[in-house]
């Protein structure tokens, strides 16, 4: 998997370069007075740009597949699978964090994200029932205490959800 | 898990009591009988354009006094960008509930007629019109061959295209270039960023005539300031009363003019008591105010000008359908 | 006017002591990431209303340099720059503290940041006029080929693969487009959403790149059930500043370069310091007997980035004051004090109101001695921080982020960009793309294409003018000679790696 990385990485840059370019077309012309160079330009520029600089790293990525063999993943020796489900775990709480803010509250959902997250970044060795109270303890210190020192003492706004 | 328990309670009783505190704050003046409860938070001034302008300028300087007599924080925020159409879109998108206004001024029509943002000042509840300037000025390096606005127009017809002139799309200065070619100018019309960038440039030779207020280039002048810079001509129907030997481009015989206004918009559908309080308030600070006077007389040389709601809306009705009239010159763009 | 303007600051007690809040709280907020010190300055404006104008003023000057030379701790300890200032800092920093020499690091920044400071204030007092005059020199031709030089070093000297650099810099550049163009305001890829009528906010894309990710990938390492290595035990003793005479005398020359590099881009607005502190960086590689070392944790490329970002603070007040154009928006929200306190920037304004320009000065020179203090003494704790573990601080740092994303508009939708930025830096990870080239790109991308469409403007067209005019003309060879330079430099690698091969 590694070693098609680069293949794949250009591939991937080509498609969305390709898209960018046709998004460009959809640009609406004002030439108020600056000559050719309108708003369409610089976007069709950087595209083509992005689109011949890989189709360059797929020939490279090709080429390395060739000439070498796959070279040791230093990365964290997880399957692809694995890779993806640990990615959608952790975007998930990232997502449901921000979607929930602002209908159950800041105070709240930080201190559920902080317990949640930790447990998600933990190992099994770290997690034990103390150090679970613990967390619990400083998240919610923690959401409280940013939530009074930003919307009390500086005068931002955060959401109050369903505690306001 | 007992102690725990009791801990987690402690604190989001904690937190409750908090939120709770934090939800009644702000400090009122004495509600009159029948008065709206309004402003019960601090209220946004947005401003579409980077500090340090007229419009800015104007607003803070308002929003000083007004915030005593109001007896609420207002927070003056700049918004900048497309024109003055990216603020002008989030305020007519915010809620109308009084806490959020537009401090905008006659760009909000001429953004209308270029197409920038596709509704004017109809698409809010205007309030009151806060200000007038004494009217924005041609102004060029001070070694430039012309003395009047008259002279640089015949120059430009002597060289073509080699004076550079100017215009922000969506701006007054794009109107002023506009009716100077209609009427036989040839210039290169260029795009020149903000007021003091424009200065800058003007200073660095790298364009030629530019439009402003009088508060950012008076350090320029011979009078008052190093002698840098010149005007050529005044672009207000009438001479201002602070500079009234500044003849204005009507008298050289350049059929152009026009106002330059500050007017406060609300989202549209903000209860009219409200409106009509905050009116009521600016109308009060600007004509009953002397350090208010002082500060605009100090800054812009500007005389307190106010309208009210009814007065506002009649002028920025016509101030739509005066620049509406060049919306397809605009759209097609100057050659 | 001088003895009154330094007066009003100096002997003023109540003045130092709000200096001194104005730099801590600047140095909390330039720490955090996802807070910035315009939103300090933001929220500090109401309470200058009452103020008089030289002690306004000198708070909001204190938060300013407080919010730049805080970025430098979070960039050392977490790898996230708490500002787009410190990104070249991590790019040392974080290795150096890595090795567990974090007080090192922490000591180097703080001590340059320090004097980048001071330099700056020195040519401001003593230069500020020929300076201002050289900052109208640049049109936006000189711009355009300054942006493109920028460009061209920063990423041929950031990543090992050429091809892979100039792509993540053309992202950043394609990152920017979105939003109203500028010169004629359409609309491009914002598909309809008001909220991307400014683009995207620099903030949600520095730590969604660098901070979300780190989130997502430290998710995966835990995941892969290997422990989390820690950080290798750190110099918590630490004497003096960190790190030696000897070592600080080998890095004067570089302090100087940067000095003037950061002063420079400082004059020039909107090339501020997150462009100054890379391109510091770019230029002491280049620059260095030992450039192979940059980025494995020495502190030249600290010196260089924390040099750069705070000279750039003075050099920013030049045409802030002589021109009323101020170069980023922080220094936009100190106009509009200004402004409202009856200072008019100009020409006069030594004649007019001379007592606040010099009331500046002394503030600079008050908030720097503060900072260096308050960081001399914090340095002790911050090192602290890194004890906390990684799985707990990283979901704190995100809290934090989404405050200030937050904050920026009171809208949900700046927290989704960050997610959408995380998301990117993450797959920019995986594919072993450098990040540095994207902020880079994002950073300088509206800059750049304005001032090409209104060079050409100003040119009916022209293109050659870029390389008549003698300015332009140098930058845009400087960018083309770094390219070859680049590419002969690797094409020598190649022949002595396959050499070695044989």
């Amino acid at each position: 998997m590694a070693k098609y990385r680069d293949v794949i990485g250009g591939c991937l840059f080509f498609i969305f370069a390709a898209a960018y370019y046709n998004m460009a077309l959809g640009i609406r012309q004002f030439s108020a007075g600056s000559g050719m160079v309108d708003s369409q330009f610089m976007p069709k520029v950087y595209a083509i740009l992005l689109m011949v600089l890989s189709a360059i790293q797929v020939l490279q990525g090709v080429h390395h597949v060739k000439k070498r063999e796959a070279e040791a993943d230093e990365g964290s020796g997880l399957t692809v699978k694995d890779q993806i489900i640990s990615f959608i775990t952790s975007f998930l709480l990232l997502i449901i964090y921000v979607a929930l803010l602002d209908s159950v509250g800041f105070v709240i959902m930080s201190a559920l994200f902080i317990i949640c997250m930790t447990i998600l970044l933990s190992t099994k060795e770290q997690r034990s029932k103390k150090n679970l109270l613990k967390l619990i303890l400083i998240s919610v210190a923690f959401s409280v205490i940013v939530f009074m020192i930003f919307v009390d003492g500086f005068g931002l706004t955060l959401p109050e959800g369903i505690l306001s | 898990m007992h102690f725990g328990k009791k801990l987690v309670t402690t604190a989001l009783t904690a937190v409750l009591a908090v939120t709770l505190a934090g939800c009644g704050g702000g400090n009122k003046p004495a509600a009159k009988k029948g008065d709206v409860k309004w402003p019960k938070k601090p209220i946004t001034f947005v401003v579409p354009w980077s500090a340090g302008g007229d419009t800015d300028f104007f607003t803070r300087t308002l929003s000083k006094y007004l915030s005593k007599e109001l007896g609420q924080t207002i927070n003056v925020v700049n918004t900048v960008g497309g024109g003055g159409s990216v603020a002008s879109n989030k305020v007519k998108d915010s809620k109308p509930d009084g806490s959020t206004f537009l401090c905008f001024d006659t760009a909000l029509a001429l953004n209308h007629s270029c197409g920038i943002a596709n509704f004017g000042y109809d698409a809010f509840s205007p309030v009151a019109m806060m200000g007038k300037n004494t009217g924005e000025y041609v102004v060029v390096r001070s070694d430039f061959p012309a003395n009047t606005l008259a002279e640089l127009i015949k120059y430009t017809q002597e060289h073509p295209n080699e004076v550079k002139l100017a215009a922000n799309t969506g701006a007054t200065s794009y109107y002023v270039a506009v009716k100077l070619q209609e009427l036989g100018a040839k210039f290169n019309v260029v795009n020149g960023g903000s007021s003091s960038v424009r200065v800058a440039s003007l200073l660095g030779k790298h364009i030629d005539v530019s439009t402003h207020t009088m508060g950012v280039i008076k350090q320029y002048l011979p009078k008052t300031g190093n002698g840098s810079l010149k005007i050529l001509a005044c672009l207000a129907p009438t001479r201002s009363e602070a500079f009234p030997d500044i003849p204005t481009a009507k008298e050289q015989g350049v059929d152009l003019s026009y106002d330059m206004t500050y007017n406060i918009l609300a989202p549209k559908g903000t209860d009219p008591a409200i409106v009509a309080k905050l009116s009521k308030a600016v109308g009060k600070v600007i004509n009953e105010n002397p350090d208010y006077a002082k500060d605009i007389m100090a800054g812009y040389s500007a005389k307190p000008f106010y309208q009210d709601t009814e007065e506002t809306i009649k002028t920025l009705k016509a101030e739509d359908d005066l620049y509406m009239k060049y919306s397809d010159v605009f759209k097609k763009g100057i050659k | 006017m001088l003895a009154e303007g330094l007066a009003s600051v100096l002997m003023n007690p109540i003045c130092i002591v709000w200096v001194f809040i104005g730099t801590l709280v600047g140095i909390i907020f330039g720490c955090i990431p996802g807070l910035t010190a315009t939103m300090a300055i933001a929220m500090f404006l109401p309470v200058t209303y009452n103020m008089a104008a030289t002690q306004g003023i000198s708070v909001l000057m204190a938060l300013y340099i407080g919010g730049i030379s805080g970025g430098l701790i979070s960039a050392i300890l977490l790898n996230i720059p708490g500002t787009p200032a410190s990104i070249a800092t991590c790019l040392d920093g974080h290795p150096l503290a890595a090795k567990g020499q974090a007080g090192k690091a922490l000591g180097v920044g703080i001590v340059f940041s320090f004097l980048g400071t001071m330099i700056s204030l020195l040519a401001l007092v003593l230069i500020s006029p020929p300076l201002a005059s050289i900052a109208i020199k640049f049109g936006p031709f000189e711009y355009f080929s300054i942006t493109i030089f920028s460009l061209t070093l920063i990423i041929t000297l950031s990543s090992q693969n050429l091809v892979k650099g100039i792509m993540t810099g053309i992202l950043g550049l394609v990152f920017a487009t979105v939003g109203l163009a500028p010169v004629d305001s359409v609309q491009r890829f914002t598909f309809g959403n008001p909220n991307l009528n400014n683009g995207f906010d620099i903030l949600t894309v520095l730590v969604g790149v660098f901070a979300i990710s780190e989130i997502i990938l430290a998710a995966e390492t835990a995941h892969a059930k290997k422990k989390d290595e820690g950080t290798v035990l750190t110099d918590f003793t630490i004497h003096g500043f960190g790190f030696s005479l000897v070592e600080f005398k080998t890095q004067i020359v570089n302090m100087l370069r940067s000095s003037f590099i950061g002063i420079l881009l400082g004059i020039l607005p909107g090339i501020g310091s997150g462009t100054s502190n890379m391109l510091s960086y770019s230029v002491a590689k280049s620059q260095s007997k030992h450039p192979e070392k940059f980025g494995t944790g020495i502190i030249d490329g600290i010196v260089a980035s924390e040099t750069a970002n705070n000279a750039t603070i003075g050099g920013t007040i030049i045409p802030l004051l002589t021109l009323g154009i101020p170069g980023d928006s922080t220094s936009a929200l100190l106009l509009g004090a200004l402004i409202m306190k009856g200072v008019q920037p100009g020409p006069l304004i030594f004649e007019q109101n001379g007592q606040v320009v010099y009331a500046i000065y002394a503030a600079m020179a008050l908030a720097s001695v503060c900072m260096l203090g308050i960081m001399f003494f914090g340095l002790r704790g911050f090192v602290r921080i890194l004890k906390i573990p990684g799985y707990l601080l990283l979901p704190l740092v995100f809290v934090l982020c989404t405050v200030g994303a937050y904050g920026i508009n009171n809208q949900l939708f700046d927290c989704y960009s960050l997610l959408f930025f995380g998301f990117v830096g993450y797959l920019l990870e995986k594919g072993k793309y450098p990040m540095t080239p994207l902020i880079l790109g994002f950073v300088l991308g509206n800059i750049m294409e304005l001032n090409l469409r209104r060079s050409l403007s100003y040119s009916m067209g022209d293109f050659s003018v870029f390389f008549t005019r003698p300015m332009s003309c140098t930058f845009l060879v400087l960018a083309a000679v770094s390219i070859i330079v680049n590419l002969y430099v690797v094409y020598r690698g190649r022949k002595k790696e396959a050499q070695e091969a044989k």
